[in-house]
């Protein structure tokens, strides 16, 4: 039980929350996806979308990218490697604390 | 990154076995939470066919086939008509890139967003083997059927089709209702594995496709007379499932609201 609970306390905090979760899981199946994409995943709202992404990009979880698509602004969203291990990390831990 | 497809079923058989042996505790929690992840990491690829494009673009891809085989026969002899059937075929190698082209910049992006799925070692390899696997089949498939081509080639439909009249099945015969019929009902079905489950009428133009290869094996001709209207059907029931398929990916998939100022 003791075993457990300490593999509980290790799971990430950051990607625990399920809307990072779902952020960081549907990152994981792309190469790269902008902010709208997300948006329509997630069905968040904008401010609640945007709020975690800037708690992943603080992690070193998720790389934002601001350009231009012809004369429309885009948000690039990436997940950066310390991010893919993170998530990895995370479902083993998920998988050894139950 | 792990294959994701392989790393799903392998969970999902996790949760089986544990189904199986009345194991329904906190592994079983655990598992069912891990496919979840799973499945929302293989959720973006689901756009790259559930839009109808890529059956457009395969149903176009066989119209221009068609076209081309129709070009040497119905046309008058002249220096253009061999041109014509490699314009035709040259479209036909174009369709289904420009229609995924298409697709993904001027309807999926506007409505579901910008989206790159990733294409690792694996992905190549797998595509560089298919091409092998492919041209090895044309290959030794043309050199089987070299005696039956021979048999036609030059004769217009009108007279081709009188040329040969089986009493046994030929081998053109054998193809086509041992090898394209399931063929084409594979590649189709391939195509549509996430939108089957939401359009059970693509059952139907499954087996309008498997049909077409077998009644064509029951007239008099062989393979090069018949892969004519064969193709020629088999492109229009991809077209149109296609078509079908946009309409509804267009009505399920709006774009998003102007942002409140």
């Amino acid at each position: 039980m003791n075993e457990q609970l300490r593999a509980i306390s290790e799971l990430d905090r950051v990607i625990h929350e399920p809307g990072r979760l779902m952020i960081v899981a549907l990152l994981a199946g792309v190469k790269e996806c902008d902010f709208l994409f997300l948006l329509n995943e997630t069905r968040m709202s904008r401010g609640n979308l945007s709020t975690h992404l800037t708690k992943l990009e603080t992690a070193g979880y998720v790389e934002i990218e601001k350009t231009y698509r012809g004369k429309v602004p885009m948000t690039l969203l990436r997940l950066t490697r310390p991010g893919r291990k993170a998530l990895d990390e995370y479902r083993k831990g998920l998988m050894a604390a139950f | 990154m792990k294959n994701p497809i392989r790393e799903y079923v392998r969970l999902v058989r996790t949760i089986e076995r544990a189904k199986h042996e009345g194991r329904t505790g906190e592994l079983l929690k655990a598992a069912r939470a891990n496919a979840e992840i799973q499945k929302t990491m293989m959720r973006p690829r689901q756009y790259a066919t559930i839009n109808g494009a890529g059956e457009i673009g395969w149903g176009t891809a066989m119209l221009c086939f068609a076209f081309s085989g129709y070009a040497a026969v119905i046309l008058p002899p002249s220096p253009w008509r061999g041109w014509l059937g490699y314009f035709f075929l040259a479209l036909a190698c174009g369709a289904m890139p420009v229609c995924l082209w298409v697709s993904g910049r001027f309807i999926i992006r506007s409505r579901v967003g910008y989206v790159v799925l990733p294409r690792g070692p694996s992905w190549w390899v797998g595509l560089a083997v298919s091409v092998l696997v492919a041209a090895g089949i044309s290959i030794a498939l043309s050199l089987w059927l070299i005696p039956e081509m021979l048999q036609v080639a030059p004769l217009p439909v009108h007279h081709a089709a009188t040329v040969t009249v089986h009493d046994t099945p030929s081998r053109s015969d054998l193809i086509l209702v041992g090898a394209y019929g399931p063929i084409s009902v594979i590649l189709y079905l391939m195509m549509n594995a996430v939108s089957v489950k939401d359009h059970r009428w693509k059952w139907i133009c499954a087996l309008l496709i498997l049909a077409m290869p077998v009644v064509a094996c029951l007239q008099p001709g062989n393979y090069l007379e018949m892969a004519r209207p064969v193709t020629l059907c088999q492109g229009l029931v991809y077209l149109l499932s296609g078509a079908i398929t946009l309409n509804w990916f267009l009505r399920q998939h709006q774009p998003p609201a102007a942002d409140p100022e």
